[in-house]
């Protein structure tokens, strides 16, 4: 089956995971969804004011925000879909909804907040033919699209859980690879997983430097397969090229640790590598990437190409 | 020399074994401009009646002629730079890089290593290279291509620090384990004493964003730099320029603080290269500035970040 769900107020919740939300749709595996997002806060809907869809403006006034400030689609439902399952969930034709962007910092976060104890934001324009984002002063910067928050509901015990953090459910990793083509495979803690999506990013570095990427609107295909002979204990990705691991931390040398760490056991569970070797083969041709440093957990995500394995 | 090309052949003579010397003596002087082609021995010296086939008498000589200092690896040079002063800034090209031999080798041991807690023993093996496939591999299924680099490579540090081990980054450069540094780009270092006295050696065949392990492909190289004396230039800490990214670095024992660093540094490179303000250039890092951790092994850690010269093409 094939599902479309555009964000608003009663499809969407800001800012939160919570086993305990009631599902907006329930699917099966291998459905596919289409999901059109939304993004922003009461701030970036008073700058862009005619500019802002009606339901962007609806989401602002009606639903209360927090702990997060995130707009996320969902829970959606998979049915079977049990704890101790994984949810594989493929990305694809992703691309901004809107021709404006916003990106910002504020005090007391971001990645150097001694440096800027203040506030900006400012509203960027988005060039969808061109696919770039008009920086001003004359810097064009590629659009390289993806969703920067997704996962499933934390375990029950955890109740109400920010948006902000990334962690075993998935959550705000934002993670610049997850785009288009690649697919992510998250652990399920609950009865017919929960799976939520939103915070689209048009663009954004490897460490999310000052707090934002390019936030924007946008659309995206999902596809979902569940696979009951699957176990994870976190998060992990693939791309046509690579695999992708993750680790979560407040400390990016921890997180370091758990992204190698995952190596290590794939490649020993998927190709019978020895972790000695699987070691040396971190050191010699995997890329530690530092992923976000500004939520709170900072992430790192390890690289290992598949072209190596003859 | 032929045909105004040095060469530094790695001898038990013309090599730093283990640190990076304000004092010691220049093998010769170069004036911007020149190129330099060094020959440079994997920094590894128990070697066993089997590996004695496989080594080159050069480094035979190393090992048992050479002083070892401090650290481990095998440094050409140093090389001084003609009219270089404190204050200024040596870039160093690279031209051509090449393995050597066609063995390299890969160890971790106690105690090292990005994970210690797990692999508290030493293992060391030796990896075959083929040139001509430009690959490396051992007795898996796996075949890693190579992208040959510069480990280790700097100016001398200030007269004042005295001989530093080579095990460590830092301003001058030195174990720096960056694999953004291959044949195309240009490294620049800041000049601490006269002469800048440059050094370069720890040949890594490849290697991933980290260094994992402890040890990349290590291994010989061959390889061309050419010396550019900037006069009118200045930099705390070393950066790089690829073909197609400019390249900060920061050097911290956290990870967390050399990100910091990168940061930092490519706000200031932002605001005098482009007159960029720092609040849009931070923002600028949070849309394109790529934050990788260079390596996680050498006591001070690094991190560096990539971003695009593409970005500035209607600028200049």
């Amino acid at each position: 089956m094939e599902y479309e769900l555009f964000a608003k107020p009663d499809n969407v919740n800001r800012g939160f995971y919570d086993a305990s939300s009631s599902p907006v749709l329930s699917i099966q595996s291998g459905d596919t969804l289409r999901v059109h997002t939304e993004s922003g806060l009461e701030e970036h809907l008073e700058l862009v004011g005619e500019r802002a869809s009606d339901e962007f403006r609806a989401i602002i006034e009606k639903l209360p925000i927090g702990p997060g400030p995130h707009i996320l689609i969902g829970p959606i439902a998979i049915e079977d879909a049990s704890p101790g399952d994984v949810l594989e969930v493929q990305l694809e034709d992703i691309s901004p909804r809107y021709d404006w962007g916003y990106n910002g910092f504020r005090p007391l976060m971001g990645g150097l907040p001694e440096d800027f104890p203040y506030r900006k934001t400012v509203i960027v324009e988005i060039d969808k033919e061109l696919g770039v984002a008009d920086w001003g002063a004359g810097i064009q910067v590629p659009l390289s699209p993806y969703f920067g928050n997704f996962g499933v509901a934390p375990p029950a015990s955890m109740g109400k859980i920010g948006s902000y953090p990334p962690g075993a459910w998935g959550g705000n990793m934002d993670n610049k690879e997850l785009v288009s083509g690649s697919k992510v495979f998250f652990p399920v803690f609950n009865e017919k997983a929960l799976f939520s999506i939103g915070d689209g990013h048009g663009c954004q570095g490897d460490g999310e430097v000052c707090l934002t990427a390019l936030e924007c609107a946008m659309s995206g295909t999902l596809k979902f397969k569940l696979h009951k002979d699957l176990f994870l204990i976190l998060p992990r990705a693939e791309t046509p090229t690579h695999h992708i691991f993750m680790g979560f931390d407040p400390l990016i040398d921890n997180a370091v640790k758990i992204a190698l760490r995952e190596t290590i056991k794939f490649m020993r569970s998927e190709y019978d590598i020895h972790r000695d070797d699987g070691y040396t083969i971190c050191s010699l041709a995997v890329d530690l990437r530092v992923t976000q440093i500004v939520n709170g957990v900072k992430g790192v995500h390890a690289m290992l190409p598949k072209n190596i394995f003859v | 020399m032929e045909f105004g090309i040095h060469k530094i052949i790695a001898n038990s003579s013309s090599v730093q074994w283990g640190y990076y010397d304000p004092e010691a003596k220049p093998l010769f002087n170069v004036s911007s401009g020149e190129i330099v082609e060094v020959f440079t021995e994997p920094g590894m010296r128990e070697i066993d009646s089997e590996m004695k086939e496989m080594v080159s008498s050069e480094l035979l000589d190393i090992v048992e002629n050479g002083k070892r200092i401090l650290g481990g690896h095998i440094l050409n040079g140093p090389i001084g730079i003609k009219d270089a002063l404190a204050g200024d800034v040596l870039e160093v090209k690279m031209l051509e890089i090449r393995p050597r031999y066609n063995w390299g080798f890969n160890r971790f041991r106690p105690l090292y290593g990005g994970l210690p807690e797990d692999f508290p023993y030493e293992r060391r093996i030796v990896i075959d290279i083929d040139k001509e496939s430009n690959v490396c591999h051992w007795n898996t299924e796996v075949a890693i291509p190579l992208s040959p680099f510069f480990g280790n490579m700097g100016v001398a540090p200030p007269l004042k620090m005295g001989k530093v081990p080579s095990t460590v980054p830092g301003p001058w450069g030195g174990n720096m384990d960056n694999k953004e540094f291959t044949v195309g780009t240009s490294v620049f270092f800041p000049v601490f004493i006269d002469g800048a006295q440059f050094s370069i050696g720890d040949g890594h065949g490849c290697q991933g964003d980290g260094e994992s392990c402890l040890s990349a492909l290590e291994c010989g190289l061959v390889g061309k730099v050419q010396f550019f004396l900037h006069k009118n230039s200045n930099l705390d800490i070393p950066m790089a320029e690829s073909s197609t990214d400019f390249i900060f670095m920061g050097f911290d024992p956290i990870l967390d603080n050399a990100v910091k660093d990168v940061i930092r540094e490519t706000i200031k490179f932002l605001d005098e290269r482009f007159q960029i303000p720092k609040d849009d250039a931070y923002t600028l890092c949070s849309l394109s500035l790529n934050l990788r951790v260079t390596q996680i092994v050498n006591g001070t850690k690094g991190v560096h970040g990539l971003l695009s010269k593409s970005l500035f093409k209607d600028l200049t």
